[in-house]
């Protein structure tokens, strides 16, 4: 296998332009949900996206399967560029890639019966000619699910058991990359442990890529390898999941790490100081000027509302630290510096 | 990976999850509840049994007709008064063992025979009208809410120009200038040309919302195209709007009809209709009401049976949604 990466992202670009009433004025105005994105992902492995709800995640997964068409950058799968491509030449990316969505209330026709949701994928790209139901029921029992209940309707299931469906649904064309759209956020959580221990048997067993997107930190640790953190439509910090939980270096890391719940707390220990960010996510309307996190942020200085800090690798990389540091860690603050281990290990059994 | 959660998941398996979903209930295969509900309502029942009556009325005409005794194009001059007119002899329009409705003044033909074979008019027209207007409402409508775009554009701007067009006075000028060819088919044609727009535009506007759910979405991840998500995907969730609004037009295009005929532009005579009868029995109803009487109460009792089904189904269905 050649060492090209399975789905490579440039520069990628979403602006939703939109026309606002101000007087008797048409003003046109557009909001940047995706500024700028650019990462790459291997065969096989897991990147988690994370950041605060309104940053950009969910726009950049319906890019990423070309639900919806990138303003400008570049979407290269397999080497190929997917960016532009027209519905019609989209079919095969359409098998390679699939789409675990947020809500399994919503993402499950609920007229059609779940034999029914699970052929549709196979008849649209002829796999499984004649033996459909065999591989329907296959796929019902990869995820866990009672193969008899193939002629049952959505509203008999619970919410775990509808993301199991939906789960079911994105593996049915045998995809290599999957991207899940906060698929747990809906769940309650002992059904969450259940659904991601599931993605991850099914990762390691059908060796898959995932772009994982998701505002639980602890989701995120659980399952990636490396995690992406995005705020207002730009990646601020990018690395190896170690480096992001235990050496995070942007400030809004820091801040969002120290704000996860946190077990050992609750049990007693001290908590490690907590950051509070103070005031709203700016607008993507009219993000602020150089860096977008400054109006929150503490470290603020005049060079952050001047200059745009550009992603660049981060101060412990350049310090060599030890052993640990392995793979990209990527920063983009001005005033960077490790703040370590924010979060405890979650305690495993 | 160790995971702190493989016990849970081995121990929890689908356990928890399906004792949750039979606390959900088991609700949705929906038909077999609404035909539950409305087995209850009497009110829907009656006006269900009034429909099937008329229906297979008209279905066997031709039987009815034939043990009754009289055709419906039968003229009995015994039965009319020539000397006045042709005033129905006996009391309530001429009501007796053999014209069990009477008989029409000044030509003696049978009303009961022309009210069963009027019941085909209605039934034949409003039936084939209701059809036509929802194959072309159900389908520019889920066009125009799903594609969007160009596509509403054009299709909202044709349905609005319909739906402003003054169309019973279009009707009435086209109806009486073609050559009275095939009434019938020129009526349904007529009535659903300017009836699409209001089934279209209820359907457009659920297209639109049913197409923001994230089962469309994930349709076109899976790779299907356009046609077949607006088919198979979004229509058979407007299956209850649908039905409801079928439910609701039929009375409306019975009662065009017999609109139409009673202004002169439906069918043509000797062919009988309702509202042909009503419209002949302006000139007798002082003399012979109930040659008026008996035409309107079947026309009355055959619209608001529609109306009152359409309106306990939609009842019944729209409770169950919002459960």
């Amino acid at each position: 296998m050649s060492d090209q990466p399975l789905l490579k992202v440039t520069d990628l670009v979403r602006h939703f332009p939109f026309k606002e009433v101000q007087g008797l004025r048409m003003m046109k105005a557009t909001v940047q949900a995706v500024d700028g994105l650019s990462f790459s992902l291997g065969h096989g492995q897991t990147l988690g996206l994370v950041g605060e709800s309104g940053c950009g995640k969910s726009t950049t997964a319906r890019l990423l399967t070309r639900l919806d068409e990138p303003t400008s950058g570049k979407i290269e799968f397999q080497g190929r560029d997917i960016t532009h491509l027209k519905e019609s030449e989209l079919r095969g990316i359409r098998r390679d890639v699939q789409m675990i969505f947020q809500d399994p209330y919503s993402s499950l026709n609920p007229r059609h019966t779940v034999g029914s949701i699970l052929t549709t994928p196979l008849k649209v790209h002829g796999l499984h000619q004649g033996k459909e139901k065999a591989r329907v029921q296959e796929l019902l029992e990869l995820v866990g699910l009672n193969p008899e209940h193939i002629n049952r309707y959505p509203s008999e299931f619970s919410g775990g058991q509808r993301q199991r469906i939906g789960i079911a649904r994105a593996l049915a064309v045998e995809p290599k990359l999957i991207i899940a759209d906060e698929p747990v956020s809906a769940l309650d959580v002992s059904i969450q442990a259940q659904v991601m221990n599931l993605l991850g048997r099914l990762r390691n067993e059908l060796d898959l890529a995932f772009i994982f997107v998701a505002h639980d930190l602890g989701v995120v640790r659980h399952f990636c390898d490396q995690v992406a953190v995005m705020y207002l439509g730009k990646i601020v910090e990018y690395g190896d999941k170690r480096q992001i939980y235990d050496l995070p270096e942007h400030p809004y890391t820091q801040a969002l790490l120290s704000a996860a719940p946190d077990i050992a707390v609750a049990r007693g220990a001290q908590r490690a100081e907590r950051i509070r960010l103070v005031g709203d996510v700016p607008s993507p309307i009219s993000p602020p000027s150089g860096c977008r996190f400054r109006t929150r942020c503490w470290k603020a200085q005049d060079i952050c509302a001047e200059q745009e800090p550009p992603l660049v690798p981060s101060t412990a990389t350049d310090a060599g630290r030890g052993g640990r540091e392995k793979g990209l860690h990527l920063q983009a603050c001005h005033f960077p510096e490790v703040k370590p281990a924010l979060v405890p290990e979650i305690v495993s059994a | 990976m160790t995971s702190p959660f493989t016990e849970l998941e081995r121990a929890g398996g689908s356990g928890a999850e399906s004792a949750q979903a039979a606390a959900l209930g088991s609700g949705t295969p929906s038909r077999g509840r609404v035909l539950r509900v409305l087995r209850r309502d009497v009110g829907a029942m009656l006006a269900l049994s009034y429909i099937v009556l008329i229906i297979l009325m008209a279905v066997f005409a031709p039987l009815i007709v034939s043990v009754s005794g009289w055709g419906p194009l039968e003229f009995d001059q015994s039965a009319i008064d020539p000397n006045l007119g042709g005033v129905p002899l006996g009391p309530w329009g001429g009501i007796s063992s053999t014209h069990w409705f009477g008989v029409e003044p000044g030509s003696g033909r049978d009303v009961f025979a022309r009210i069963v074979y009027g019941a085909r008019v209605s039934m034949t027209i409003a039936l084939a009208a209701t059809t036509l207007t929802t194959l072309l409402g159900v389908t520019f409508g889920l066009l125009a809410g799903y594609f969007g775009g160009r596509t509403d554009q054009l299709i909202s701007r044709v349905m609005d120009f319909l739906m402003a067009f003054p169309a019973l006075i279009f009707m009435i000028a086209v109806l009486s200038a073609l050559p009275a060819g095939n009434r019938s088919t020129l009526l349904v044609v007529v009535i659903s040309v300017f009836g699409w727009p209001y089934l279209a535009r209820i359907v457009r506007g659920q297209a639109m919302s049913t197409a923001q759910r994230e089962f469309v979405e994930a349709a076109r991840a899976s790779g299907a195209s356009g046609t077949a998500i607006v088919f198979r995907e979004i229509l058979p969730n407007l299956r209850s709007t649908i039905i409801v609004m079928v439910t609701l037009a039929v009375p409306g295009y019975i009662g065009t009809e017999a609109g139409l005929s009673f202004l002169g532009v439906g069918v043509i005579p000797p062919q009988p209709s309702w509202g042909q009868m009503i419209a002949s029995s302006v000139t007798w109803y002082s003399v012979d009401p109930m040659y008026f009487a008996i035409p309107g109460l079947f026309l009355f009792l055959l619209v608001m049976s529609f109306t009152v089904l359409g309106d306990r189904v939609r009842a019944v269905i729209d409770s169950g949604e919002a459960r």
